[in-house]
């Protein structure tokens, strides 16, 4: 599904990320690597996987849509005490093995727990065709139309039965902000407050769609 | 008996009842043992005095302080709430300070502050009142073993509270480590008579002790009078409902009566609504009626507690936050709102008025739907009958043996072998096959062979022995102890800082500033909600305001009383219960027929909506459910037609469009139990069950750190959903034996299959009464009433979400 922020067109795709289609960049928010080591630094048996996974979808993202560049909307690493020797080299390899450029918008996760030892350049902000990319959505220049993560939108749907449905999904911040949803699948929500011409979509059997958003 | 002690009764004018000489003499011959006696005959002197008794036949009425000291800890009182703890402390203190004995009776429980605990760890007292939770903690201690080397008993108050859950298998582990340390140590639990009382003191009397056991029962009925506020226009009583305050009028006819009052109600929410329902009628009582509910601050309970021993106070509406043991002698009558929902739960709430030997406990009962009178009748027939709730030991959850573990090695680093020796002899995990054993110790050492935990440690091997090293592990490790999980309570605190009590996070995050709704009594207006906590102030205009609903709030009908209630309705009698509910009765023959135990009543009936089947088996809510989601599976794998279901304590029904008959071949088939648990594994959406299951189990094996208010932001990191949790495990660790305890725990409590099964099998062997009406019938209304929060069971998240986005694109397009 492609919309429009400003004059740019922004294809908003099922595995949760967003490409700009004119430079070719694809735009990732709150990965969240190592969040799985973190509980097991801390003596919380929770399996290893979603590193890799995770690491993996973006490989796979990169190939489909024939990304040229890759922005990180900041939270690229969870915590320092994730970043165990298991999920350094996980990081590590990964970084060796890609092709395309990539540039991070330092997020609140990152700054705290970034090691020299990654060797990542990081910015604040980052400009692609016309798009100003960072990690908070406060910091998006109002009258510039912009992508940021750090939210990890939510919205709840309500049927007649008391339990609904959570989605998590891409919120549209009316007129031209766009929030991204986390990209981790190990990484809680937050319910969104939508205001007037706001907008939500989500996935539903790889689809997306735009969930009709009541305002509270 | 010592001498001093036997003075100090005679002082006191007390006669020692039978059971208790039979407690204390056989206590002196080395024994373990459970007491059964109704409240207020003198339960704990029978199995206090005992120990007390025989240290001071061994060191003497005389001790300095440095004999004192040299006693050590000698007894050990575990009680399972924290709020009788204050209590018991008093009833323990009073022969000791009255004799001026130089022996320290102290308690430890979540209330004590951090100085008094370290200061209680440095010396223990001679006799400690604490949780089991309290107690399981100070085996995290190194010197605990040391500390409690004198130990000669341990004493287990309401017994009956602990068992069937987890908390009394974590009470049983405990017991098991004392044991270990010291094979003749001797426990004494104290419980209300239990429906099935062989099986449920198999824990207390486990392999690893030394000692005989003996069971003893005081022959002792206590008089009880059980009477119902009878509606005086019965016709306009209400078929059904639950919080109906219709006979508010009468109820403070009552309370004028008398001096104090309990007023029991079934959730807290309720409380509230009685509470301002008895202010409106009697504005003037403002001062003399009070409010108590588990979610009100500890101060504000403490305080309507102390009001309630002095006696100054008219009326306190509360919970079962009141039920247990707490001795209010003041307290002259009790009354019950709504259905008791159990036999025990209603006697023991009538135990709360004449809390004295010899004295009648009294209790009125207020209906608040036709229905429930029925109940009231069962009930006293069945305590008179002496027929009462079974409790079910739970099957050895892994996730309390877990933590567990963790806490034995953190206390006192021991080799795995010797660790499963040691819990081998406890009841609950007597039969732990080896590959439960090995995936235990796995999950706290490297996490498990199969899937990958790179960097996992929690307990390590030493010399070949496990032990904990990392401090900040043992840190996280105590904060959670424990098996209780709550939802994310909701501080709500006045601008002024004043702490008011609890509320849960859904109900607050659906208010906005300046909404206001009814707490502790008092209308709040919200100021704002941020970080766990609710800014209230008082309300000044009067708007509507919600009252909060909490979880947990709808608890179903014990089977032993749904089956009661079956039987009598077919029996009716002179009770007035029964005379008064006559008429809805005859209606129900004349429309059908009256539900029986001898048979299965089946009506068919249609209404605009379309058709619907209404069953009645009488086995509890619960078992409804199970039952309601199968039977519509079964019926309508072949139908193009959603079936949305209801269930109540007495039956559950179907809707359709079309397409349900009364057809005895068709739901012969559907209530077969072929292919049962994988029916019902297909209908009731059991991984989304397992998934929210999954929480608690998560919780207690300490995959989950729970967020405390204000504290513990050092773990936010940590932070995570057990969704979340659930959804990496099934995807990287699907073997994990937690999520098999999650699946396994919603089909034995959540769908109760083993009863569902025997439900199954006793239908098959009965009649199918099948009766077609013209209308509902008295039985069938409040299922039918209750169809707006019906719900379609088959369907998975997905196809329920294409319906909804079908449903709002077309209400959009159509505005």
């Amino acid at each position: 599904m492609t919309i429009h922020l400003g004059k740019t067109p922004v294809t908003l795709l099922p595995e949760f990320g967003a490409l700009l289609p004119r430079t070719g960049t694809l735009v990732l928010a709150d990965i969240h690597l190592g969040k799985s080591a973190t509980f097991r630094a801390r003596g919380l048996p929770v399996p290893e996987g979603d590193t890799t996974d995770d690491l993996g979808r973006i490989d796979s993202m990169i190939n489909t849509y024939e990304v040229k560049q890759l922005v990180i909307a900041g939270d690229m690493v969870h915590a320092s005490d994730g970043l165990t020797k298991y999920t350094l080299e996980s990081i590590r390899s990964w970084l060796e093995s890609l092709s395309i450029p990539m540039v991070l918008t330092e997020g609140n996760h990152d700054r705290k727990s970034f090691l020299p030892a990654l060797k990542l350049d990081r910015v604040k902000f980052i400009s692609a065709d016309g798009i100003h990319i960072t990690h908070e959505p406060k910091d998006l220049p109002k009258e510039t139309p912009g992508i940021a993560g750090h939210l990890h939108p939510s919205y709840t749907l309500k049927d007649r039965s008391k339990v609904g449905i959570k989605l998590k999904g891409y919120h549209l911040c009316y007129p031209h902000h766009l929030v991204l949803p986390a990209f981790s699948q190990f990484t809680g929500t937050h319910p969104i407050s939508p205001s007037i011409g706001d907008k939500f979509f989500s996935v539903t059997e790889n689809q997306l769609h735009e969930i009709p958003l009541k305002l509270v | 008996m010592h001498q001093a002690l036997t003075d100090w009764m005679k002082q006191k004018k007390w006669k020692p009842f039978q059971f208790q000489k039979d407690t204390w003499e056989s206590f002196r011959q080395g024994n373990s043992g459970v007491l059964h006696a109704p409240t207020g005959f003198g339960k704990t002197l029978a199995v206090y005095l005992g120990p007390l008794s025989e240290s001071l036949e061994e060191h003497g009425t005389e001790l300095n302080d440095k004999e004192s000291k040299a006693l050590g800890c000698q007894i050990i009182w575990l009680t399972p709430l924290r709020a009788l703890a204050n209590d018991t402390l008093n009833a323990l203190q009073e022969p000791v300070k009255d004799l001026g004995l130089n022996l320290r009776v102290d308690a430890r429980t979540g209330d004590t502050s951090s100085y008094r605990k370290a200061k209680l760890r440095e010396q223990f007292p001679y006799c400690l009142v604490t949780t089991p939770e309290s107690l399981s903690l100070l085996l995290t201690y190194p010197d605990t073993k040391e500390k409690l080397a004198n130990v000669k008993c341990v004493i287990i108050d309401e017994w009956h509270e602990l068992i069937g859950n987890k908390r009394g298998v974590q009470t049983e582990l405990v017991l098991t480590r004392l044991r270990h340390w010291n094979p003749k140590i001797r426990t004494w639990a104290l419980s209300a008579t239990l429906g099935n009382i062989d099986e449920a003191i198999l824990p207390l009397k486990p392999a690893g002790s030394e000692t005989g056991f003996d069971t003893i029962t005081a022959d002792l009925k206590k008089k009880m009078v059980i009477n119902t506020l009878i509606p005086k226009r019965m016709e306009s009583f209400p078929w059904s409902g639950h919080i109906g305050t219709r006979l508010a009028a009468d109820v403070c006819k009552i309370l004028e009566k008398k001096g104090t009052t309990l007023l029991f109600t079934n959730t807290r929410a309720q409380t509230e609504i009685w509470y301002q329902e008895i202010l409106k009628r009697k504005p003037d009582w403002a001062e003399q009626v009070a409010i108590h509910h588990g979610s009100l601050s500890k101060q504000d309970r403490a305080q309507v507690e102390e009001n309630l021993k002095v006696g100054n106070v008219r009326c306190v509406v509360c919970t079962s936050s009141l039920d247990l043991g707490i001795d209010f002698s003041p307290v002259d009558q009790v009354i019950q709102v709504g259905s008791p929902k159990g036999i025990t739960r209603l006697i023991q709430r009538a135990g709360r008025s004449g809390h004295r030997p010899g004295q009648t406990s009294r209790i009125t009962c207020v209906p608040t739907n036709a229905l429930e009178l029925v109940e009231f009748a069962a009930a006293r027939d069945s305590w008179e009958k002496s027929e009462i709730e079974s409790r079910q030991l739970l099957e050895k959850p892994l996730d309390v043996l877990v933590q567990h573990l963790v806490t034995l090695v953190i206390g006192e680093p021991m080799s795995a072998a010797k660790l499963k020796k040691e819990i081998l002899t406890s009841y609950t995990y007597r039969n732990i096959t080896a590959t439960e054993w090995k995936w235990a110790i796995d999950f706290i050492t490297n996490g498990g062979a199969l899937a990958a935990y790179p960097q996992y440690e929690k307990a390590k091997l030493v010399m070949g022995k496990l032990t904990v090293a990392d401090k900040r592990i043992i840190q996280l490790h105590r904060m959670n102890i424990g098996t209780i999980t709550s939802d994310s309570a909701i501080l709500i605190k006045y601008v002024n800082g004043h702490y008011l009590g609890t509320i849960e996070e859904n109900f607050i995050t659906k208010l906005k500033p300046g909404k206001q709704f009814i707490f502790a009594g008092k209308r709040l207006e919200l100021v704002r909600f941020h970080k766990l906590t609710a800014t209230v102030r008082n309300a000044k205009t009067k708007l509507k305001g919600d009252v909060p609903s909490w979880n947990g709030g709808r608890m179903p009908l014990s089977s032993e009383l749904a089956h009661a209630v079956a039987s009598k309705i077919h029996t009716s009698d002179e009770s007035p219960e029964m005379k008064a509910v006559l008429p809805i009765l005859s209606i129900q023959s004349k429309w059908s027929v009256l539900p029986s135990t001898e048979s299965l009543l089946i009506e068919h009936t249609r209404s605009r909506e379309g058709e619907h089947l209404f069953f009645y088996p009488f086995a509890g809510r619960l078992v409804h459910e199970g039952l309601a989601a199968l039977v519509a599976y079964r019926m309508t794998r072949e139908m193009a037609d959603s079936v949305h279901v209801t269930q109540n304590d007495y039956g559950f029904s179907l809707t359709a469009r079309s397409g349900l008959h009364l057809d005895e071949n068709s739901i012969r088939e559907s209530l077969s139990t072929e292919n049962l648990i994988e029916d019902l594994q297909k209908c009731m959406n059991t991984a989304e069950l397992a998934r929210r299951q999954f929480r608690e189990v998560a919780r207690v094996a300490g995959l989950i750190v729970p967020q405390l208010p204000g504290r513990h932001r050092k773990s936010r990191d940590l932070q995570v959903s057990a969704k979340l949790l659930y959804e990496v495990f099934q995807r990287y660790d699907a073997d994990n034996l937690l999520i098999k305890q999650a699946s396994d725990e919603i089909l034995t409590r959540q769908l109760e299959v083993n009863r569902l099964r025997k439900t199954l099998a006793e239908i098959a062997n009965k009649p199918l009464e099948l009766k077609e009406t013209e209308r509902l019938t008295p039985m069938a209304f409040p299922l039918w009433a209750d169809r707006l929060s019906a719900y379609l069971p088959a369907g998975d998240a997905v196809t329920r979400l294409e319906k909804m986005l079908a449903r709002l694109q077309k209400e959009s397009a159509s505005e």
